[in-house]
């Protein structure tokens, strides 16, 4: 039966409505199963047809990645050799093949008609090809209305075939890319990690092993150094697991009520021995006019306990001055703390690694996490981190938080 | 095997702690130690007195421990003297210890572009068994 002229061309314009929208879509951003499940839904849907199939080419095979229809669940996991069958035929040569009449010796692959139950009446296969490389296949099953495909099923599949693959091409290689990513940085974190580790587990054998040779020298007073040493190594052990955990996970912080300037009496209260076994003075300047803020008191506490311990190891020996200052920001909407050392400054190419993971110039004593700690805690609370520093003068850092009301 | 006995080594480590450790193997086999923290003390420490030999950190802040060995072995007076690298993960040090002791294209290519034609003895990884580095040294002790 003859379509008349008006009818054949509203479906035309129809479908060329679709191909541009679906072109749209394509190329909006998507990751790899999101954009095959579009692609092998809309191929289905541009035609009419009953289902459709999208099948990847990984080097001499085609794999089924996303069927669309009803049989869709059990379809998914067959692979095809390149060459065999029709999506293997047409992997191999390129070109789209239409079977109307599926029957015996028509190239349909019926173990997967058999495995399914899904009758397979007629057929559209087109390549999915960038240039020279085929992606893969794309193929429409079971035309509704019409006895099969014809040309114009063709030329409008292939159109949009030919976008589809681009897309695919492009998604691949994001998702190639970010697996590198992913690859990499857990290399790095293992690296680091295990560094870390070998030194704290280098100070419990050094402690074993004076606690051990005091005992057999009668010498209690390498005794207690070797003690004191495997103690500090224990410590080590669980900061650096609480900073693993705190950079493994975003977590919300604990907002609670409380007085920031009370914060950092606390810490220089806290580093005091430390500060005085280096010959370092800790001052402290606190602008009472901010009153209490609401932030995350226990991670507060640490990044500022971060700063100053590292101020502090910063003076390496010279007449160390520490100071640790709190002041409000524009209307009472923010505060900072700042803490300022005249130690040895930190060299420019440092400074850009500050709070990269695992960074440190403090030898085997750093972990290379603190800054990250600090940094990613403050980050948490929609806060910002500065650092201003000169080689031979000294550094400082400026935090600047929400007050939390 | 070299004798122990008397000997005297210095141990280059940023760490009071590990310099502690080590001491106390030495101390165990009836060796001396001196230590220093940092490149640029051990080399003042070599000058003073030299040692038979050294068991040097590579992370260290200040000049760092490959540099102390680079200017070691560049003077005359003293690059005979053996050096024994103890280190964490030798990736995190920047420097490929491996490639350093056995790998001759590395070696010549480190000759061309430092001028420096000297590798460590050995190296002994972290975290320290007192019983290999004891080895270790009786190995290169003169």
């Amino acid at each position: 039966m003859e379509k008349d002229d008006s009818q054949r061309w509203g479906q035309q314009l129809s479908q060329r409505n679709i191909l541009l929208r679906v072109t749209k879509a394509i190329n909006s951003n998507r990751d790899l199963p999101d954009l095959l499940n579009f692609i092998v839904k809309t191929g289905a849907e541009m035609l009419d047809a009953e289902a459709g199939s999208l099948l990847l080419r990984e080097e001499d095979i085609l794999r089924f990645e996303v069927a669309y229809g009803e049989k869709r669940g059990e379809v998914k996991k067959f692979i095809v050799p390149l060459g065999s069958g029709i999506a293997g035929s047409v992997a191999v040569s390129g070109r789209s093949t239409v079977v109307n009449e599926a029957g015996e010796g028509s190239g349909i692959f019926k173990d997967i008609d058999n495995k399914t139950g899904f009758i397979t009446r007629n057929l559209l296969c087109v390549p999915l090809q960038v240039d020279e490389r085929i992606v893969g296949v794309l193929e429409v099953l079971n035309r509704r209305n019409r006895d099969g495909f014809d040309e114009e099923d063709v030329s409008l599949v292939e159109g949009f075939a030919s976008q589809a693959a681009v897309a695919i091409e492009r998604a691949q290689l994001v998702e190639r890319r970010i697996q590198a990513e992913r690859l990499e940085a857990i290399g790095r974190t293992v690296a680091g990690l295990s560094h870390c580790i070998k030194n704290i587990t280098n100070a419990l054998k050094g402690g074993e092993y004076i606690v051990d040779k005091g005992f057999r020298d009668g010498n209690m007073e390498a005794v207690l150094r070797g003690w004191r040493m495997t103690k500090s190594a224990c410590e080590r052990i669980q900061d650096l697991v609480l900073d693993m955990l705190t950079l493994s996970k975003k977590r919300e912080p604990e907002y609670e009520e409380c007085d920031p300037c009370l914060i950092a009496a606390e810490v220089a209260q806290l580093i005091e021995t430390k500060a005085r076994g280096r010959n370092v003075r800790v001052l402290i300047t606190s602008d009472k006019e901010i009153g209490m803020v609401r932030v995350d008191r226990k991670g507060i506490f640490r990044c500022l306990m971060n700063l100053v311990s590292n101020a502090i190891d910063a003076c390496n020996d010279r007449e160390g001055i520490v100071r640790i200052e709190t002041f409000p920001v524009g209307e009472g909407r923010s505060f900072g703390f700042r803490v300022t050392d005249n130690g040895e400054g930190i060299k420019e190419e440092n400074r850009k690694k500050l709070f990269h993971e695992f960074f440190s110039t403090k030898g085997s004593k750093g972990t290379g996490l603190g800054l990250s700690v600090t940094h990613s805690i403050i980050s948490e609370h929609g806060g910002s981190i500065r650092c201003d520093s000169e080689v031979g003068k000294g550094s400082t850092f400026t935090v600047e938080l929400p007050t939390g009301w | 095997m070299g004798n122990l006995n008397g000997k005297l080594v210095l141990v280059v480590d940023d760490e009071p702690e590990n310099i502690d450790y080590i001491s106390a193997i030495l101390d165990d086999h009836h060796m001396k130690t001196m230590s220093a923290n940092d490149g640029k003390e051990a080399l003042k420490k070599v000058k003073e007195k030299t040692p038979d030999i050294i068991l040097l950190d590579l992370m260290m802040p200040e000049q760092s421990g490959m540099g102390f060995f680079n200017e070691l072995k560049k003077n005359e007076q003293y690059k005979n003297i053996p050096v024994i690298i103890i280190s964490g993960a030798s990736k995190v040090t920047g420097v490929d210890m491996k490639a350093l002791i056995y790998d001759k294209e590395f070696s010549e290519r480190k000759k061309k572009i430092t001028g420096i034609d000297a590798k460590p003895e050995a190296y002994v990884e972290k975290p320290v068994d007192p019983a290999r580095l004891i080895e270790t040294i009786q190995r290169f002790i003169p």
